[in-house]
């Protein structure tokens, strides 16, 4: 997947000030920054849900050449939060994912993804009667339904996940980038709007930051994630540290006042 | 590549509402036409469906009046009764689920506020037609500016609230709003130029009716109203898919933009057809949809037909009520519905407040 200079401009405002941006398959790819850097802007234009002036190519077509059709088994997208207008329930939801909806015959694929998302058993529950946290797991197994489709494609398959763990516990975090993982480690790839440095830098192999719309920077979490752009993007004075055997950047916010 | 897991083991599908769903369509089918066979055999004359249907079996020639009552009166009104419920079931069932909103109306697309003031032009200006036009369009003018007043009310609202391609949901029942109460400023103009007879007729016409079903009404209007509702049944996905968003249906594939442009379509085909030849009929479109949501569920692939026939049955009950109630003369059936719907529409809206907290 990749975008060359991508221009948004939402209302009369540039969200976004021609941004370059690459993600493999096989690798997990976060986007972080502060609120309003233009992160979710950008993971919707990837998405083809907002057009904006610059070129996206998604296993090597150009996303603006592709009815939705065409490009929905080949990304699927996990939007930061969805409300649904009726009592569906949880399967029928996920079902939702599905090519051919609630009418498709292809039973596993759904009742799978619900267990993979630490749902099992929640079929016939109302979806408006879950919590926040348990309704996101819900649609990331309608997101994973809508890839998982069609496996015997050769193309590469896409995750676009916009905050996927914002609203869920500790324990679900794990669950939810572990999933993200394992599906880059099958060959997927992965397109991550993260929020918590600290999970981005224990599960992300590339990061972008956003900063006022434009590419801060980008490189592996050891490269990027350190004082310089906690200073220049965040606007604070934090020390990033390294966790002691592997390495892996980490921000203790305790710190913040320790040192003043 | 392989993306998908392996299963594990052989799973077993829960029970789901889909089964259920299948066997409604086959009851509600059965029930429509139970529906049908009593509205036939009723009324206030003393025409016999059971005697019809002997004298044709063995041969024998049907009584005139038989043959007038139920050939020329109760059975285009039957036909007309089934298609006019079926279209507004159907259109409630596609607005609500355009706007996310289980109480929205098809009356939300300004159809029934153009198709009154085209009614309403009518019965009033009409008079004022040369008499050559007049013996040419005769009773059918009113039907006729009730449905291309609808239509050119939709264009206006479609337009309007069409930005660079877009469609916005929100501007358009906005827009509605204003709509109607441009219409019905003057529509009151054309009121207070009416006389006596004008303001009775256009009363009655706000009240709905089916007493004036005809075969070459019936005829008119049948292939509008299927067409209509038949397309609709190609929405169900798109329908689904923008109960979580108009960004989720785009996500997993749908076309939304077409998907909007087919939905309103049809829904002005078939409300603007029904309004023209029976009138104000409230309720129809609210009732039906939620009844069916609250036994088997949103998923709009049964829904959609299972409000065409439930609608059908519908309206022929509040036919035979309307026809039944104060015989030999008619209630207009827009009352019926009104006072059977009112009390539904408050419970929908008493029963989101307790579980959604609207």
């Amino acid at each position: 997947m990749e975008a060359t200079n991508i221009r948004v401009v939402l209302g009369r405002k540039e969200i976004l000030h021609g941004i370059d941006f690459k993600a493999e398959p096989g690798k997990v790819t976060a986007i972080i920054g502060p609120n309003g850097s233009g992160k979710s802007t950008l993971l919707k234009t990837l998405s083809g849900e907002i057009t904006g002036a610059g070129t996206i190519t998604l296993n090597g077509s150009d996303i603006s050449s592709l009815q939705p059709w065409e490009l929905s088994p080949m990304r699927g997208v996990l939007p930061q939060a969805s409300s649904v207008a009726f009592p569906f329930t949880v399967l029928e939801i996920v079902r939702l994912g599905l090519a051919r909806g609630l009418a498709g015959a292809d039973e596993h694929l759904p009742i799978q993804a619900l267990k993979h998302v630490d749902l099992a058993g929640f079929e016939n529950r109302s979806y408006q009667e879950l919590s926040g946290g348990e309704q996101q797991r819900v649609q990331l197994a309608r997101v994973l339904t809508q890839v998982w489709e069609t496996p015997d494609s050769s193309e590469t398959k896409w995750l676009l996940l916009d905050e996927p763990v914002a609203s869920l516990d500790i324990a679900h975090q794990f669950t939810v980038l572990d999933i993200a993982r394992d599906f880059a480690s099958r060959g997927g790839g992965v397109v991550v709007v993260m929020h918590d440095l600290n999970l981005t830098a224990l599960f992300a192999d590339t990061i972008y930051v956003l900063s006022q719309g434009r590419v801060w920077g980008s490189g592996a979490p050891s490269e990027v994630l350190n004082d310089d752009m906690m200073r220049d993007v965040y606007g604070i004075n934090l020390q990033m540290n390294k966790t002691p055997p592997t390495q892996v950047p980490f921000v203790l916010p305790q710190a913040m006042y320790q040192n003043t | 590549m392989s993306i998908a897991l392996e299963h594990d083991e052989l799973i077993k599908p829960p029970k789901d509402r889909r089964a259920t769903a299948r066997r409604v369509t086959f009851a509600l089918f059965l029930l429509l036409c139970l529906v049908s066979a009593i509205s036939l055999s009723i009324g206030a004359s003393e025409a016999s469906l059971r005697a019809t249907i002997s004298d044709l079996i063995s041969g024998r020639e049907v009584s005139d009046l038989n043959r007038i009552v139920l050939w020329d009166i109760r059975l285009p009104r039957l036909a007309m009764g089934m298609l006019v419920g079926a279209a507004l079931a159907v259109s409630g069932v596609v607005m609500q689920g355009l706007f996310r909103n289980p109480l929205a109306d098809p009356g939300i697309v300004g159809v029934s506020a153009g198709a009154g003031l085209g009614a309403i032009s009518a019965i009033i200006l009409g008079s004022y037609l040369p008499a050559a036009i007049l013996s040419v369009v005769g009773n059918g003018l009113v039907a006729v500016a009730a449905f291309l007043g609808g239509w050119a009310s939709v264009l206006i609202l479609y337009r309007v609230s069409t930005r660079r391609g877009q469609t916005s949901v929100a501007t358009m029942l906005l827009a509605g709003i204003a709509l109607g109460a441009l219409s019905g400023a003057v529509s009151g103009v054309l009121v207070y130029m009416a006389d006596d007879q004008q303001l009775r007729d256009l009363t009655f016409w706000g009240m709905g009716s089916l007493a004036g079903a005809t075969w070459i009404k019936v005829v008119t209007v049948a292939p509008i109203i299927l067409i209509a509702v038949v397309s609709t049944q190609f929405l169900a996905r798109a329908l689904n898919g923008m109960a979580m968003g108009e960004a989720v249906a785009h996500h997993i594939g749908i076309p939304v933009q077409r998907s909007k442009n087919l939905a309103i379509l049809a829904v002005a085909a078939a409300t603007g057809a029904a309004v023209a030849v029976s009138g104000g009929i409230g309720f129809i479109g609210i009732v039906v949809p939620h009844l069916l949501r609250l036994g088997t569920g949103p998923d709009h692939h049964r829904l959609l037909m299972n409000s065409a026939l439930l609608g059908a049955s519908l309206l022929l009950c509040a036919d035979m009520i309307s026809r039944v109630i104060v015989a030999p003369a008619e209630l207009p059936i827009g009352i019926v519905t009104a006072i059977l719907g009112t009390p539904v529409f408050l419970w929908i809206l008493l029963r989101r407040h307790g579980t959604m907290g609207m």
